[in-house]
């Protein structure tokens, strides 16, 4: 039985992973094969509601690493280890978990604030759910800062958000914009 | 209309040179219909383009002159046209036929047709006095086409069965390849174009037996590393293997059938899913993603309602974060296109106040492919 994760070549963060007795994928497989058009990550934003942060298949690729039965329970706590010129490494990284994460809407950006100062240039790609839309929001962060503002005018409610930061744990939580 | 002719010599008889010709006839027209009838026409050797860089001492441009390397061919009539030796070709011959057209990047044809050229013998002459050649030297012309003249080899019509190997100038053209001309010289050859290329002869039988107990199919007419060959062993045990050749000469298989019918194959296997059957898989997905099918059911079998899908999915709860936790599955659902819709719900009856928040999961799942026996999925 073969893993094969979907990862996001931006940061490297594992979205979804799959695997299956006798399914084998061409090596060159891409990621519409198992997601479709798009994966639909879902997170709750109140009783009843949930926002649906879609990434476009385009934007995604597939791995088959080495076995990781850990990835199915926390996917985005995975990332794929990229190798330019060639295969990504085999084994996942699991990436050090973000507790708490500092994550506010300002008047017209997203703050995300990491708990420790990079010391190379770190991606980061957001996904904000403002109604029927969704707001991509890619950036980085400078070596020694911590923090990026991310441009997004929002009003106050609460917001389905995935922050993906190269090397830490990606988070798919529910952020409030305070009237 | 009578057949064969087999001339009959009786002892005495004055011998005329019609009688001689006649035995010559004979044989010419028995070889010609075995290459013609038991054989499919076409370079049986050699014959290939090649090229040698040049550089035009007026212009300093670069080209290549053009050579046809020995080799045989046997055309439609069953005659076999033998280049005894490298022939370069003429651009002066080419420029003759194609010399006027406007420049173009598309390749010209070249042919090989069978000439006949009357020699005269080098023995004793004759009693009657020398009347004309005694030898006819079997040769070949080069031909240079138009762009498009390729076409003409597929409507050559071979002769009757009776017929004797026709005579030149009856024509018949093999198609050697393709010449680029640019500026007065050649500039590149190519086997291909348009859709055309050399034909090759081949052999007419119902029956190929071999003589050492094992026959072999490959793919050129040397051995070469990682061609393919197709081998029937007649060894102990039996068996047919298909497989690539590797440096030492002999094949590494990649499918073997044994005597007792047992088929091995190195890669995967795929096939039609016969009607009545059902081809399963089962595995774990998170939520978002599509579930896999089992392997040979294609998502248009699935789409066109000749395969149906059966899938069962299970939940999988995570481990509570702490103790203060209780976990349970939201939703374990796949949608009509086969995305896994899970999630999972966290209650935290210590938080202050109580929190329950709900979170993407995976499951489990199994499913079933299978095709009605009325759906025509074969059998």
């Amino acid at each position: 039985m073969t893993l094969y994760v979907v990862y996001a070549p931006a940061t490297g963060h594992v979205v979804g992973a799959v695997n299956a007795v006798g399914v084998t994928l061409p090596d060159d497989a891409a990621a519409g094969s198992l997601v479709g058009r798009e994966l639909p990550l879902r997170v709750s934003t109140g009783a009843g509601e949930v926002a649906v942060l879609p990434l476009a298949a385009g934007d995604l690729a597939v791995h088959a690493p080495d076995d990781q039965p850990g990835v199915f329970a926390d996917p985005l706590a995975f990332g794929v280890e990229q190798v330019p010129g060639a295969k990504p490494r085999p084994a996942l990284r699991e990436l050090p978990s973000w507790e708490n994460p500092d994550l506010v809407f300002s008047t017209d950006s997203l703050v995300v604030t990491l708990p420790f100062e990079v010391t190379v240039q770190t991606p980061v790609l957001a996904l904000v759910a403002v109604g029927e839309s969704v707001r991509v929001l890619p950036g980085s962060i400078q070596p020694g800062g911590e923090s990026i503002q991310l441009g997004v005018t929002v009003s106050a409610g609460s917001y389905g958000v995935l922050v993906l930061v190269a090397g830490l744990a990606g988070v798919l939580t529910r952020v409030e914009k305070k009237a | 209309m009578t057949g064969p002719l087999r001339p009959a010599f009786q002892e005495g008889q004055v011998l005329a040179a019609a009688d001689l010709a006649a035995t010559v006839a004979y044989t010419r027209g028995t070889t010609g219909r075995h290459a013609r009838l038991l054989h499919d026409w076409g370079i049986a050797d050699g014959l290939e383009l090649t090229t040698a860089d040049r550089t035009d001492p007026a212009t300093n441009a670069r080209y290549v002159e053009v050579s046809v390397s020995a080799g045989s061919a046997i055309d439609g009539t069953g005659r076999e046209i033998v280049v005894p030796a490298p022939v370069v070709l003429s651009e002066a011959e080419f420029a003759q036929v194609n010399g006027a057209d406007r420049a173009s990047a598309e390749p010209y044809p070249v042919f090989l047709t069978a000439v006949d050229r009357a020699r005269t013998s080098t023995g004793p002459g004759s009693c009657a006095g020398a009347t004309g050649p005694t030898r006819v030297e079997e040769s070949y012309q080069i031909l240079f086409g138009r762009l498009g003249d390729e076409r003409l080899v597929a409507e050559q019509r071979p002769p009757a069965v009776g017929a004797a190997p026709a005579d030149p100038p009856a024509r018949w053209l093999v198609l050697l390849g393709f010449l680029r001309w640019t500026d007065g010289h050649f500039t590149a050859v190519a086997s291909r174009a348009r859709t055309v290329g050399p034909r090759y002869a081949g052999v007419r039988a119902d029956t190929v037996a071999a003589r050492s107990g094992t026959l072999s199919l490959r793919s050129r007419p040397a051995v070469q590393e990682g061609q393919p060959a197709l081998v029937l062993s007649g060894e102990d045990p039996p068996s047919l293997v298909y497989g690539l050749y590797q440096a030492s000469g002999s094949v590494s298989p990649l499918m073997t059938v044994a005597a007792n019918g047992n088929l091995t194959i190195a890669g995967s296997f795929a096939s039609r899913i016969s009607a009545g059957s059902v081809l399963a898989t089962s595995g774990s997905a998170t939520d978002g993603m599509l579930l896999p099918l089992p392997s040979g059911v294609t998502p248009e079998e699935v789409a066109d309602g000749r395969v149906s899908l059966h899938v069962y999915v299970t939940p999988r709860v995570p481990p509570t974060p702490n103790d203060t936790t209780l976990t349970s599955p939201a939703q374990a659902t796949v949608d009509g296109d086969r995305r896994v819709r899970c999630r999972v719900r966290i209650f935290d009856y210590a938080a202050a106040p109580p929190q329950v928040f709900e979170q993407p999961g995976a499951v489990d799942f199994l499913v079933l492919a299978t095709v009605a026996a009325t759906s025509g999925g074969g059998g």
